[in-house]
């Protein structure tokens, strides 16, 4: 207690002498340009808390300097438990002063990195989150593959199934621990629902033809799916039980990949109406179809929508696949990285997708405004379709 | 130094030291699974509907119109055709189709004009052999994204499905299965093998033992 004290009053001590602090040697970031990295300093950490601290604030928007540049300020230690002081140097304020128990070392630096985030840039932090993807676990020209759960950041991996089939398109709902996903153990494509605390699965969507690409609605009561037992591959949505089935749309083309705006009220997707791949949007409760305006790029698929209701961020292809957001109501479509299945986090500012580098794919997280991307750490072979689940 | 420890006071004053237990959270309780999911729907004894599993509206595939062969399967006004049943129990058969894989263009579904006689051999037998069904496996090279390529498969087997129902064989007798990208005939990343890749395979489909 004594050692924190001293700490405390060191920093105090720093903080009000009189040494003048040349604003112009900051590079102050204000508020509301999410473009620009907020340069911060961290001091006093050792090891894999040091390490998370730095992934986790560069993940969420910060650039780290050293502390002549910076315009916040994160100094603490890690003998035991982890602590942190976070200070504005630039308003010469103290913003908190925290210490952290249980769980892991590398779960109190994930907690403190969100208390800073949240801090200074007023958003939800992600560093604490956990995602599920799709791991390929064997070789072989049939893909199978196996669902995990990770930490947002790829460590800690838990295998989630053990069927060696193929199975794609997970979805989860981690408030309710619920998950979705496509599985060929009975030899065709259904969706089963898994409940992550309990383990047990059940067979959600097994109708005749193909049963893929389950959304979870954000309220957790509905799900939307692709099923062509119709005739050709259509946008239903159920209740989260199964029941209520409700076609919503009756293209001859393929309709694929639905999410949810955060609303719940709209889903979109993709279609091949018209024999041309576009976004489309429909009113969740059924209604026409309406084409999302993507303007500046070709052939958009695998939608995703931010959880503050404002972007969509989609697959483009275009010679490579890229990233490419556009505002929720259409327009102007921007690339941003090359790579595919993109996912929001909470912070509607990271996404998480899959890139391919070192002879596999591998999942990436991506900064929109400022273009950064910064790789997951991977132990698997390939990784793809991520759900950060919002 | 008089100076400092009235600043430490100060600081004590000014910073409040909030134990924050934020790891109160636990690692997610994540059970391995049993060997098999709930078993629920893997009636494989007969021909006939599937058992509709838990949670799944009942109405599944079970149209109680429906048997085989008695009553055509109504054509929707755009041309598709609804889902027959899964032929759950049937004994496969790949190898006799093997040569009448129909291949296709990059992103298309369309059975082109070279191609349509292999479904006219695979309609002639289906006649001259009207106890035995027939499954379309549809197939993409790796080029779209993953989920678009699982509804293109299957938008490319339903196409064969189509023609053949055009053909005179009924709905009822032909089911589909798309596996999108993850079933590819060859690997290789040039046009050659995706052109390989880009397929439909037909599954010749023999009654169950009674």
């Amino acid at each position: 207690m004594r050692i924190l004290k001293n700490l405390l009053a060191a920093a105090a001590v720093a903080m009000f002498s009189s040494h003048a602090l040349a604003q112009e040697e900051i590079d102050i970031v204000k508020a509301g340009d999410p473009s620009k990295l907020v340069p911060l300093s961290i001091s006093g950490y050792s090891g894999e808390v040091s390490s998370a601290l730095r992934f986790d604030l560069e993940v969420m928007g910060f650039r780290v300097v050293a502390a002549e540049e910076a315009q916040y300020e994160l100094r603490g230690k890690n003998a035991g438990n982890v602590e942190g002081t976070l200070t504005d140097r630039v308003a010469k304020k103290a913003m908190f002063a925290k210490a952290y128990t249980g769980g892991s070392a590398r779960t109190q630096a994930h907690a403190l990195a969100d208390d800073v985030a949240e801090a200074i840039l007023k958003t939800p932090g992600i560093a604490k989150s956990k995602i599920i993807f799709k791991g390929q676990t064997r070789g072989g020209k049939t893909q199978t593959a196996e669902i995990f759960m990770s930490d947002y950041d790829g460590r800690n991996p838990v295998q989630l199934t053990k069927d060696n089939v193929i199975v794609a398109a997970p979805d989860w709902d981690p408030e309710r621990r619920l998950l979705f996903y496509t599985s060929y153990k009975s030899g065709y494509p259904d969706i089963y629902s898994h409940n992550i605390a309990s383990g047990e699965r059940k067979v959600f969507a097994r109708y005749p033809g193909l049963n893929t690409s389950a959304a979870i609605s954000p309220d957790g009561t509905k799900v939307a799916m692709i099923l062509s037992k119709g005739g050709s591959p259509d946008l239903y949505v159920s209740n989260v039980d199964g029941t209520g089935l409700r076609q919503l749309t009756k293209t001859r083309e393929d309709e694929a990949s639905p999410c949810w705006s955060p609303d719940g009220r709209t889903i979109c997707f993709s279609s091949r109406m018209n024999e041309r791949l576009s976004l489309y949007t429909v009113s969740a409760g059924g209604g026409e179809m309406r084409r999302l305006l993507t303007e500046g790029v070709t052939r958009p698929s695998e939608p995703d929508w931010s959880p503050d209701g404002k972007q969509i961020v989609f697959t483009s292809q275009m010679g490579s696949f890229q990233i490419c957001v556009v505002p929720a109501g259409g327009g102007v479509a921007t690339p941003l990285t090359e790579g595919e299945d993109p996912t929001w986090g909470a912070n509607s500012r990271t996404v998480l997708f899959t890139r391919q580098a070192r002879g596999r794919t591998i999942l990436s997280l991506l900064d929109v405004p400022s273009k950064r991307v910064k790789d997951t750490a991977q132990s698997l072979g390939s990784c793809s379709q991520p759900s950060w689940g919002n | 130094m008089k100076t400092v420890k009235t600043l430490r006071f100060l600081v004590l004053a000014v910073l409040l030291i909030t134990v924050v237990s934020g790891c109160k959270r636990r690692n997610p309780a994540i059970t391995p699974l049993p060997g098999r999911p709930v078993a629920v729907g893997m009636d494989r004894t007969g021909p006939g509907p599937v058992n509709p599993g838990i949670g799944v509206n009942p109405g599944l595939g079970a149209n109680p119109d429906e048997g085989l062969g008695t009553r055509a399967i109504p054509q929707n006004p755009d041309g598709t055709i609804p889902q027959s049943d899964r032929p759950d129990g049937w004994i496969p058969n790949r190898e006799r189709f093997a040569s009448q894989t129909v291949y296709y263009d990059y992103d298309r579904s369309n059975i082109k004009a070279g191609e349509a006689s292999k479904v006219d051999a695979v309609a002639e037998y289906l006649k001259s052999e009207p106890n035995n069904r027939i499954e379309i496996e549809g197939h993409c090279d790796e080029r779209g994204t993953e989920e678009y390529n699982r509804a293109l498969g299957e938008r490319r087997a339903l196409a064969v499905r189509e023609l053949l129902v055009s053909k005179g064989i009924p709905a009822e007798r032909i089911s589909t299965v798309s596996f999108g990208e993850n079933k590819p005939a060859v690997e290789g990343q040039d046009e050659s093998s995706w052109a390989k890749n880009r397929r439909a395979e037909f599954i010749l489909l023999t009654p169950p033992q009674q």
